[in-house]
């Protein structure tokens, strides 16, 4: 088998960005939609609050990085990728990146400076065109009309890394997880897909003796409790450990919505309205609960994009979990 | 356009493919709630009120930029959809500032409509303190009722002018005035805007003032077809009785002599041949000068276009000139306690009015601008009742036979006696033509001593962009230009009061234009004044277009 797009198939390799989507899926539709000029993305917009895996691969496997977008640009025949950094891997990794060698035009790609946001896929499509910084209606999805309106492939920095070990055979099933909290040894681990997470955080000798919980799957993530944790982690690759006694459950959502209303675009009332008045009753330390439940019902159903309609999930967990009852 | 049918609420309904699902259940009588939505705006879908149920779909979905697929079947009315209605309607209040206060809304207030739509019981708005923008002489921002959904921005970029920007500030994207680019003062924001975040710079107390001391010689002016939309605020019909029953009541409050600004026209007109001639001579297209914001907006964006700029006075700057120099002069007016004001849907007249371009010796021609929508706060203030001002016309100085309904007849009064003048010939009938491609924008032809003048009428600042780029490729693809900075002209003016409900903004000005219509060159009204008019220096500006 020496056709790439076969080899991730086979691979069964699922986007690192924290949807999960197949990257074959991903790959076949923009291969599939008919149009002369097509993109690529690389969104190494990496915009989590604790920890860093694409910052971790750029330092360390940018040759594969680099080779993983190229092989994506011959495999779609694209006319040219861009790869979108946040600033400091912009800065960081600028002059190295000028240095490879790619057959077709490569744009570097700085994020503005607008947050957790601007790591969402249509935003990148936004930037790069030098449109306003709001988030694009899905459908159309991006592997259809993405960027300039043409068929457009975006792959997180991790998935185009595991996309060059495929085409050399050195995939097994690896990914990147940052580690980061009340633990021993916080740092960037590459170890296998299919471990559950209380093997990855004891493999890393992070597995805490004392009560926790950990919120998993990047800042949108939900927060699990030790007994929830014999299972692979679903999303980006971020686990993030509390330890249950020390954490102020007040100054938890606070700095959970004090983010998310700094991090999003304020396109549409659940987001805009939603978050500054959850971290407003978490300064006052003032919980309307039913209030709290009802912003977060809004989030749900009837946010824009995917950071609303995602990020009522560790809210809902950590009271349902953490605050018990909805006291504290 | 294909035929597609849905369900809404069980309901088969019969629509086309494209449409969406708002317009098509408001189409049917069935009212869904929303603040943002704005028939001619792309749907920015902030608001999150319009929400409905489609059946295989999870979550719920803002009807305004949902397209209706054959087969759809979707739910205006649930229980969710109303928790969730109501949940996204108390943090839009919790935005917007307590008061109504004067707020130019409150009568036909989007946001208090949604508060009944939604059975919303307890309001409590926040209360904030945030500065308020002041935007030249003509207009505020007051970001305490400012709601973000985004539609004066995106009027803002459709004008070109892209002077409204979002800025993050404490973690809010707050809507904030460039400050490298200018405003032109269109006022499109203004009437976009669903949350009365947008005013005009209120005047209207110090006229009232003005109008208390009996010793001030206060005239009034408009042109009664332009500010119209006040019309069924005085009565059901907006004809003669009513326009003269309306200027009885400026009269009844003080004001010493009511007059039609066509006058200013029928002045400007007879010399705007001197600089289409002017044009001809030097081989480019002359830009009428009626617009303000036009003006602002070739002085601030395309300045290699000012000698373009007709150097004549817009209308009501010259018939507010004349007036006064002629109380002045014939009738001796004291000219301290003399003032000229206008009534415009304009929000830009207040900012010209003030121009030194537009002065005499440093002397205002006009000296307050009233909106259209400050003259419906007076008339509220007032309680105006038509049946009180019927009787009488004296002072007031109203054309008998009105030939502007519009812009557009304007212009073609312009050139049917620039036709008279050159040719020695009646003008009898002209063809209007829409501008292929470019929205709002329609063109003509005549043929003079076998030279063709073309003419173009543009409404809206983006089709007036596209002509200035033809324009650029060759400078005689027109002779003579009139553009209307407001899409949809003055009669869509930033000015004007918003309307009930959905503003219907289409561009439907231009529906009647195909008729055959006797074109009038139209004699003047107030021979005396005009004529007194003539060898002064009322009409041309004194150094062209340049703003000090």
């Amino acid at each position: 088998m020496d056709n790439l797009i076969d080899k991730i198939k086979a691979a069964g390799l699922r986007g690192r960005g924290g949807g999960g989507f197949s990257v074959y899926q991903k790959w076949k539709s923009v291969i599939d939609t008919p149009s002369d000029k097509k993109y690529v993305i690389c969104n190494g917009a990496e915009g989590e609050p604790e920890g860093f895996k694409d910052g971790y691969i750029l330092d360390n496997h940018l040759e594969d990085v680099m080779n993983g977008i190229s092989l994506a640009m011959k495999e779609i025949g694209a006319e040219k990728a861009y790869l979108y950094l946040r600033k400091d891997y912009y800065e960081k990794y600028q002059k190295a990146i000028g240095s490879y060698p790619i057959e077709a035009p490569l744009g570097l790609i700085r994020k503005p400076d607008i947050g957790y946001i601007g790591g969402e896929e249509t935003i990148i499509c936004q930037v790069i065109e030098e449109q306003n910084l709001f988030p694009r209606k899905k459908p159309p999805y991006l592997s259809e009309k993405g960027l300039f309106g043409q068929p457009t492939l975006i792959n997180n920095v991790e998935t185009f890394y595991y996309v060059s070990k495929i085409s050399k055979d050195e995939y097994a099933g690896e990914r990147f997880y940052s580690i980061s909290g009340d633990i021993d040894n916080p740092g960037v681990y590459e170890l296998k897909e299919d471990d559950t997470i209380i093997e990855v955080l004891k493999h890393t000798g992070n597995y805490p003796d004392f009560d926790f919980f950990a919120q998993v799957g990047g800042i949108s993530g939900e927060i699990f409790l030790p007994s929830e944790m014999d299972k692979p982690l679903d999303g980006a690759g971020f686990i993030n450990v509390y330890n249950s006694i020390n954490v102020d459950h007040y100054s938890f959502l606070e700095r959970l919505s004090q983010f998310f209303h700094e991090g999003n675009c304020d396109k549409c009332t659940p987001c805009s309205g939603g978050f500054y008045l959850i971290n407003e009753m978490c300064k006052k330390k003032q919980i309307d609960f039913n209030k709290l439940e009802d912003i977060l019902l809004s989030l749900k159903v009837s946010s824009f994009c995917a950071l609303g309609k995602n990020a009522y999930l560790p809210f809902e967990t950590f009271i349902n979990k953490i605050t018990k009852d909805g006291k504290h | 356009m294909e035929n597609i049918r849905i369900t809404i609420n069980g309901k088969d309904i019969d629509c086309f493919k494209g449409e969406t699902v708002m317009e098509i259940a408001r189409k049917n009588g069935i009212d869904i709630p929303g603040i943002c939505y704005c028939k001619d705006l792309k749907p920015e879908t902030s608001c999150r009120l319009c929400l409905v149920e489609i059946k295989g779909k999870d979550g719920l979905h803002t009807s305004c930029d949902t397209v209706a697929e054959d087969g759809m079947e979707v739910i205006t009315d649930s229980e969710d959809i109303s928790k969730v209605r109501k949940i996204n309607l108390e943090l839009i209040l919790s935005k917007h500032s307590k008061s109504c206060g004067s707020c130019r809304r409150v009568k036909n207030c989007k946001i208090v409509k949604a508060i009944k739509d939604c059975g919303m019981l307890n309001i409590n708005p926040e209360s904030s303190d945030k500065p308020i923008h002041q935007f030249g002489p003509a207009m505020t921002f007051d970001p305490n009722k400012c709601i973000n959904c985004n539609n004066c921005i995106q009027v803002c970029n459709n004008q070109g002018v892209g002077y409204l920007e979002l800025k993050k500030e404490d973690g809010f994207s707050r809507i904030c005035p460039s400050k490298t680019k200018d405003c032109i003062y269109c006022g499109q924001c203004l009437t976009h805007c669903p949350s009365g975040a947008f005013k005009e710079v209120d005047s209207l107390s110090e006229v009232e003032a003005l109008l208390k001391d009996k010793d001030n010689h206060v005239v009034f002016q408009f042109s009664s077809t332009l500010i119209k939309s006040i019309g069924k605020e005085i009565s059901p019909v907006w004809n003669k009785e009513s326009i003269e029953a309306f200027s009885n009541f400026l009269i009844h409050l003080g004001a010493k002599m009511v007059f039609d600004t066509s006058f200013g026209v029928d002045m400007v007109i007879r010399k705007e041949i001197k600089e289409v001639v002017r044009g001809i001579e030097e081989d480019r297209c002359i830009f009428t000068s009626h617009c303000p914001s036009w003006i602002k907006y070739i002085e601030s964006y395309e300045p290699e276009f000012i000698p373009n700029l007709s150097r004549i006075r817009s209308p009501h700057i010259v018939s507010g000139g004349v007036v006064k120099d002629y109380l002045i002069e014939e009738q001796h007016v004291d000219p301290e306690r003399l003032f000229v004001i206008s009534i415009a849907p304009c929000i830009s007249k207040k900012d010209e009015i003030i121009l030194e371009e537009n002065r005499i010796e440093g002397v205002r021609m006009v000296d307050y601008v009233l909106t259209t929508n400050e003259l419906h706060a007076l008339l509220k203030k007032n309680k105006f009742n038509i049946d009180n001002y019927k009787k009488g016309r004296k002072d007031i100085y109203i054309k008998e036979s009105h030939s502007y309904d519009s812009n557009e007849e304007m212009i073609m009064s312009g050139l049917s006696t620039l036709y008279k003048e050159l040719s020695g010939k009646e003008l009898n009938s002209l063809e209007f033509k829409r501008i292929k491609g470019i929205n709002g924008a329609i063109e003509t032809s005549v043929m003079i001593h076998g030279r063709s003048i073309r003419l173009a009428i543009v409404y809206g600042l983006e089709g007036a962009r596209r002509i200035l780029e033809l324009l650029k490729d060759d400078p005689l693809t027109y002779q003579y230009l009139e553009v209307m900075a407001c899409p949809g002209g003055c009669l869509r003016g930033g000015g004007q009061l918003p309307e009930v409900g959905d503003m219907d903004f289409s561009n439907n000005i231009f529906a009647n234009f195909y008729e055959d219509k006797v074109l009038k060159n139209n004699n003047l009204f107030v021979d005396d004044i005009i004529g007194f008019a003539e060898d002064k220096d009322i009409i041309f500006k004194k150094d062209g277009n340049k703003r000090i």
